[in-house]
């Protein structure tokens, strides 16, 4: 019995310590485990929600209330249902249609968990399910980009584009140095040309650079008719420079001249009619009519090649005639190509003492040598070996008159930059010739192909503007006072970075050889005494925007700087230059009127900097839509939580 | 008496036995029960740490998980707006682009063209959205890295490009030092509807746009009834094509789908040059030409015909446009004689 008692008592002590010994187990078990599985449920509910949001597209609930409500008002489109879940409901959050997000996702999850859930994003609840303060809630999140408190979250772009343009620009009509020979009589000088007739005409000046008798009682200046209307005695002289060699009086003149009455749309024709007793009648570098216009632009592409005419003038001689006619070749021209067609008439066929055929056509090309001459020459100078009379004629024997017509290729000789051909017809230098008048025939207006010309060829890599650019033409003048050597310093403005074609116009009284260059790049130097053209070709790329300069010099042929023949201040630096008719696709608007309206108004503003104003340009404009941002990304929260 | 005594004395001896056992058994039962309490703290110790590097190493991978998400996403934002530059900048200098997906892959990463800064792209590209990503990393307690590489464009079908991309993700936890590195490829399909198309602006000065949008009547055309394809003609809509320009070819300035755009299934896009449109711009046509905007633009030349029931200038050719079918088939007009 007794040990009985101690079997059962030590049994049911071992039993006790087993028991108590499991309690802890117990309590172990139940305090840890169970929340953790339900925990890990709920965390499986939150995954699984976020994954529903970011992965199923809208259109697996276009059947809820609001989806369907919002299809049916077309707030939102059939494109619409492509977004997911997720980014609906971010879209219509960020952009304040706060309750529309509230209700999708209260119709889309609410069917899905009887937990309770909230959405988040931003510290801001998109919706929550309960209002009860969890205990233990799971977090599922997912980032997404595009959105941004207080930002659109897409919206409209646009650009616009000039169609037509109404600007203001430049043009500029040279006259070439040309003129008849040494101590020769009546020089008469026709210049026809056109512009286009579909402009407004604001200012015509003329400028006037001859070189005729003595500027008191010596002086023939007989003509200067604009379209048939007499000119020459409203002629303000900006400059004038008597110059005598013993009973040889002659002037320098510059003078202006206001025409812009008389200068039209179209065709037009400028007749000069000068001569000196003693001296020699010609033209001097820098007469050029300067015309500036409204002129309405259709955009359009420029071209890769090019073929232009270089007219002359028509110049009647008595006795002799001559003509400079200066052109460019562009940087990068490739297969560049040029030809004289010289259509003269009336034009003394002289013999020299020797019975020998006189050169009485010669023509000068980039060079002091000559290009081509008609007959024979004893020196380099080509005079002909006749009787001298006084100290510039050569009595030479006339055999007939003849009217030479030439076609020369100057492919050969031509250069980048400036090209420069010298045409002279029974005079050369301070000597001339025969016995009557001698014509350079040009009539570009009437007569075309019959007139004398340079035609040149080339093409470009690239055309010199794309479309949605046009050209503006403007002129500097140099200012100042006469002077040689001049320099001309100038700025060009950031608008005006693209130059793409740019000329100095030289003004000079007397001249003899003169040396042009840029920013301390060389552009031009006489080829021979007296080849100063009236205009020389700037390569644009060596201007920049910002200071620039320009330096003229005139120096006799053995290189010393000439004392007396100064660079006139109306000397002027021409350029063209670009500006862009178009802007692209600007910032992005909740709307596209709004997007529209702001193109235009940058493409106004753009082209007003250019003055042109905003009534000359007919717009066109493209928007874009449902343009994104790469805001964020922003952080959405799934909470899921037991119901209490 | 006796027993009483032997009793009591056997008693006396036997409650000194319990009084030991008994003392034993308590200090067994607190030994268990310090054991037990002892396991049990450091089984929750041990249990609360592992949760803890769990959670973390959890909290990584959805991390992980969202950055490749949302590299999609943004993706998509970014490879728009990169395509709107493109877009703008062939219609704004009219100059083709020289290989359009990788100027577009250049935009999608720099935000720029030739190595020009694009508007449309500021603080839009991919780099804008690592940089974002690595600063949301630090939020998150992870040094973050992130890179996308390897961008590779083409075109999907007719109205949609392709752009797959690797994305390289590395994550550290300096505080349980544990790392995250993984890489995938990832591919999104963006649609270019209602994007420009570049291939009028280019061969109209710029005075033409047209925007890409499908046509609604696509192999919904009839003979007897050509309401379908006039509407296909006032508006320019898009229809597929086998040799027509793809979006990349037409940024390109092409008239035809080039070999290195090439797929099995078609990826060209064809719509009608209106050439009304075109003469209300003030440019010249070539009334006598297939409306086929490649054929026409492309000057190709190729035999055009007049169709009933549609106006005087516009012809079809009779050229392989899907499915071995002819443009004439396709769409089932009827040529006069």
């Amino acid at each position: 019995m007794e040990l009985k008692g101690l079997a059962f008592t030590t049994d049911i002590l071992i039993g006790l310590t087993l028991v108590i010994s499991l309690i802890p187990l117990f309590y172990f078990v139940i305090e840890s485990n169970y929340p953790e599985t339900s925990f890990q449920s709920l965390t499986y509910q939150a995954n699984d929600l976020i994954e529903i949001l970011a992965n199923l597209k809208a259109s697996s609930f276009s059947n809820t209330s609001t989806i369907s409500m919002l299809l049916s008002n077309k707030i939102i489109s059939e494109t619409d249902l492509n977004k997911t879940l997720l980014d609906l409901i971010g879209t219509f959050w960020y952009s304040g249609n706060k309750s529309i997000a509230s209700n999708i996702t209260k119709e889309v999850l609410e069917g899905l968990t009887e937990k309770c859930f909230s959405l988040q994003t931003h510290n801001e609840t998109i919706y929550s399910s309960c209002s009860s303060n969890p205990k233990t809630v799971s977090v599922a999140y997912r980032l997404e980009s595009g959105y941004e408190i207080g930002k659109p979250v897409s919206g409209y772009v646009a650009r616009a584009w000039a169609t037509k343009v109404r600007k203001n620009t430049t043009q500029i009509i040279i006259f070439y140095p040309e003129g008849s020979g040494w101590t020769a009589q009546r020089l008469e000088i026709t210049k026809n040309f056109a512009l286009p007739t579909n402009i407004t005409i604001y200012n015509a000046t003329l400028y006037v650079s001859i070189h005729f008798g003595t500027s008191k009682s010596q002086a023939q200046f007989e003509q200067l008719k604009i379209n048939d209307v007499q000119k020459k005695n409203d002629i303000k002289w900006l400059y004038m420079q008597e110059e005598a060699f013993g009973w040889e009086i002659t002037t320098a003149a510059y003078g202006v001249v206001d025409v812009t009455n008389e200068i039209q749309p179209g065709n037009n024709s400028i007749y000069l009619v000068i001569g000196t007793p003693n001296y020699h009648s010609h033209i001097h570098p820098g007469m050029r009519l300067i015309v500036t216009y409204s002129l309405s632009q259709e955009l359009s592409t420029g071209n890769k090649s090019f073929k232009k005419r270089y007219y002359f003038d028509n110049v009647v001689g008595r006795t002799g005639a001559w003509s400079m006619v200066s052109f460019y070749i562009p940087e990068n021209a490739k297969n560049a190509k040029a030809q004289l067609h010289l259509k003269t008439l009336e034009v003394d066929d002289t013999v020299d003492l020797f019975g020998r055929n006189s050169s009485d056509v010669i023509i000068y090309f980039n060079s002091g040598h000559i290009f081509y001459k008609d007959g024979y020459c004893s020196s380099q100078n080509c005079y002909p070996s006749c009787s001298i009379s006084g100290l510039y004629y050569r009595n030479c024997r006339k055999v007939g008159v003849m009217n030479p017509e030439l076609f020369l290729n100057l492919t050969n000789n031509l250069t980048i930059g400036t090209n420069v051909i010298s045409v002279y017809l029974n005079n050369y230098g301070d000597v001339h010739w025969g016995d009557q008048k001698a014509i350079i025939y040009s009539d570009p207006l009437n007569d075309p192909e019959g007139s004398s010309y340079v035609e040149v060829y080339y093409e470009m890599e690239e055309p010199t503007f794309n479309y949605g650019e046009i050209d503006i033409t403007r002129e500097m003048l140099f200012g100042g006072s006469a002077s040689n050597p001049k320099t001309f310093n100038f700025t060009l403005n950031q608008s005006q970075n693209k130059v793409i074609e740019a000329f100095v116009h030289i003004a000079q009284g007397f001249s003899s050889m003169v040396n042009a260059s840029i920013n301390n790049f060389w552009i031009f130097t006489s080829p021979s005494i007296r080849v100063v053209p009236e205009n020389v070709y700037v390569y644009p790329n060596k201007l920049s925007v910002g200071k620039n300069s320009i330096r003229l010099v005139d120096f006799q042929e053995g290189g010393s700087i000439s004392g007396t023949n100064y660079i006139l201040p109306w000397s002027s630096f021409e350029y063209t230059y670009l500006v862009k008719g178009l802007v692209g696709y600007g910032n992005v608007f909740n709307s596209s009127q709004l997007a529209i309206e702001d193109a235009k108004q940058r493409l106004i503003s753009q082209m007003g900097e250019e003055g042109i104003k905003p009534e000359g340009i007919q717009v066109d404009s493209q928007s874009v839509q449902g343009l994104r941002w790469l805001w964020g990304p922003s952080l959405f929260k799934i909470l899921v939580w037991e119901r209490e | 008496m006796a027993l009483g005594s032997k009793l009591v004395q056997n008693l006396g001896m036997g409650e000194r036995m319990k009084g030991i056992f008994f003392s034993s058994m308590i200090i067994f039962l607190i030994t268990c029960l310090f054991i037990f309490f002892s396991i049990q703290r450091s089984m929750l110790s041990f249990y609360s740490s592992q949760r803890a590097i769990e959670n973390r190493v959890e909290a990584m991978i959805k991390f992980y998980e969202s950055v490749v998400y949302d590299s999609r996403k943004s993706m998509e934002i970014t490879a728009q707006r990169a395509t709107c530059s493109a877009i703008n900048y062939v219609v704004t200098t009219g100059s083709p682009l020289q290989s359009s997906n990788e100027t577009i892959a250049e935009l999608i990463l720099q935000g720029t063209i030739n190595s020009e800064p694009q508007g449309l792209m500021e603080a839009s590209t991919v780099k804008d959205w690592e940089d974002s990503i690595e600063y949301l990393g630090t939020l998150q307690g992870f040094r973050t890295s992130v890179d996308i590489r390897d961008l590779l464009i083409e075109p999907e079908d007719s109205y949609h490009l392709s752009i797959s991309y690797t994305i390289f993700v590395e994550l550290y936890d300096d505080n349980i030092k544990t790392n995250l590195t993984k890489n995938s490829r990832e591919k999104i399909i963006m649609s270019i509807e209602n994007m420009e198309d570049p291939l009028y602006p280019l061969n109209t000065l710029g005075r033409i746009v047209n925007i890409i949008r499908p046509s609604p009547h696509w192999l919904n055309y009839s003979s007897e009834d050509t309401s379908n394809l006039k509407d296909d003609l006032e508006n320019s809509y898009y229809h597929p094509s086998l040799y027509g320009a793809s979006f990349l070819d037409r940024l390109e300035g092409k008239f035809f789908v080039q070999e290195k755009y090439f797929k099995p299934n078609p990826i060209g896009l064809e719509s009608f040059v209106n050439k009304d449109k075109i003469l209300s711009a003030g440019l010249p046509i070539d009334a006598y030409a297939t409306n086929i905007d490649y054929l026409y633009f492309s000057k190709s030349g190729v035999d055009a015909y007049s169709i009933s029931g549609m106006p005087s200038n516009f012809r079809l050719d009779n050229e392989t446009s899907l499915e071995g079918k002819t443009h004439l088939q396709i769409y089932n007009v009827t040529v006069i004689e």
